[in-house]
């Protein structure tokens, strides 16, 4: 705790820990003036040194990377404020009158359940964000960046006035470059698993986000989705035997 | 008129922002920084389209100065470095830095808190201090999408401002 305390004072007294992962830490503060969002990559001190700062670089490198690869291909991503690699901290913009995936979902669901509507309405409603979420998903692939932790959580709906909000792609933490059709299946393997697991009621929205996913990223589509199959059948990790 | 922005806690620095207009002595001025006595950093207005782009730039000068990696030698030089995404030094301070007629330009100031140098640095400038609002009558969205290689679809999603900032400070390890 007291190194906790310690840590939000080196960030600015109005930095408060909102959340804690297996790799970093997220604070949420103003800094240079605009609501921002610290991401912290501790030390792991069962790690030589040497290795654990190398490690930390890359992956830092390569998260900033990817956010800035998907602007340019015309993926929503918060913006970057700060990179720094001797403090181990990304510091990016905090996305305004934000909602994840997740909550909207869960929150619809319980509407639904609430208003007596069944699951037919509830995917009428949900089926437009789906699309959305497979259009993004599809540039993304089609511009070799690969997510690592496609998640309900780490997608963000904002309203920006429109019918369909905008949805907004975050923690590239475990994202990487990569043209390769297995890390693709594999991204969309994770994504099917999440929502079987967090959205068991509604899980048929995969169907229609690959189906506009294919739309989207209609080059390697088909690869894709016959190498998702085989994911699907041994796991997200390739077997190693012999 | 004045655009002053407190940047990163551990720096206990603030960056003050003028814009000026109708300068006499842009050649003066210009040898004065480069020599060191004039301890400010000049901006050409035409590739900046908003202020948080200096701040975004300074910032990054200044972490790099306290942790003692700085790419060029000077605070001055850093920023002018760091607002431009090419790794070539003298093509960035050519680019970003003034030119000896121009007439039209930024000047910004980072001071320890407490220090006001900022009345003493602007006695130099021979020109016309105008509001920073003003700025966006001399940047040239062109020029600027040009030297930053941002396309329009990437627009759709995301404001100039923060396409811009978020390649300054992934420079030193992107190409875009």
């Amino acid at each position: 705790m007291a190194d906790d305390c310690v840590k939000v004072g080196g960030l600015g007294s109005n930095f408060k820990l909102i959340k804690q992962g297996a790799e970093a830490k997220l604070y949420k503060g103003i800094y240079l003036g605009r609501p921002t969002i610290v991401k912290e990559r501790f030390k792991k001190s069962y790690r030589h040194v040497d290795l654990d700062n190398r490690l930390t670089k890359e992956r830092m490198k390569s998260e900033a990377r990817a956010i800035l690869k998907c602007k340019a291909a015309g993926i929503c991503t918060p913006a970057l404020y700060l990179v720094d690699f001797e403090r181990r901290r990304i510091y990016m913009e905090e996305i305004q009158n934000s909602v994840t995936v997740k909550d909207y979902v869960a929150q619809m669901s319980e509407e639904a359940v609430n208003g007596d509507a069944d699951t037919g309405d509830l995917l009428m409603k949900l089926n437009p964000i789906a699309q959305e979420i497979g259009r993004v998903l599809g540039k993304l692939h089609a511009n070799n960046i690969i997510h690592g932790d496609l998640t309900t959580s780490n997608m963000l709906l904002v309203n920006n006035g429109k019918d369909i909000p905008t949805v907004v792609l975050i923690d590239f933490g475990l994202s990487h470059v990569e043209s390769s059709i297995e890390d693709k299946g594999v991204d969309l393997y994770v994504l099917e698993r999440a929502l079987i697991s967090t959205h068991a009621n509604v899980d048929q929205l995969f169907q229609v986000i690959l189906s506009s996913y294919v739309e989207e990223n209609k080059k390697q589509c088909r690869e894709i989705l016959k190498k998702l199959d085989e994911v699907r059948a041994r796991g997200r990790k390739r077997t190693m035997v012999g | 008129m004045i655009y002053k922005a407190e940047l990163d806690f551990d720096c206990h620095k603030s960056l003050s922002l003028f814009l000026l207009k109708d300068v006499q002595n842009a050649a003066e001025i210009r040898e004065m920084v480069t020599k060191g006595t004039l301890h400010c950093c000049v901006i050409k207005p035409c590739l900046i389209v908003h202020p948080f782009q200096i701040v975004i730039a300074a910032n990054k000068a200044v972490i790099s100065k306290m942790q003692d990696r700085m790419t060029t030698r000077t605070l001055s030089t850093e920023i002018l470095y760091n607002l431009s995404i090419s790794r070539n030094i003298t093509q960035s301070l050519m680019k970003f830095g003034i030119g000896e007629s121009d007439k039209t330009m930024l000047v910004s100031i980072i001071e320890e808190a407490g220090e006001n140098r900022s009345e003493i640095i602007l006695s130099h400038f021979k020109g016309v201090l105008c509001p920073i609002e003003e700025l966006c009558n001399f940047s040239d969205e062109v020029l600027i999408k040009m030297a930053y290689k941002i396309k329009d679809s990437e627009l759709e999603v995301s404001s100039l401002t923060d396409s811009i900032i978020t390649r300054i400070v992934t420079s030193d390890f992107t190409s875009v």
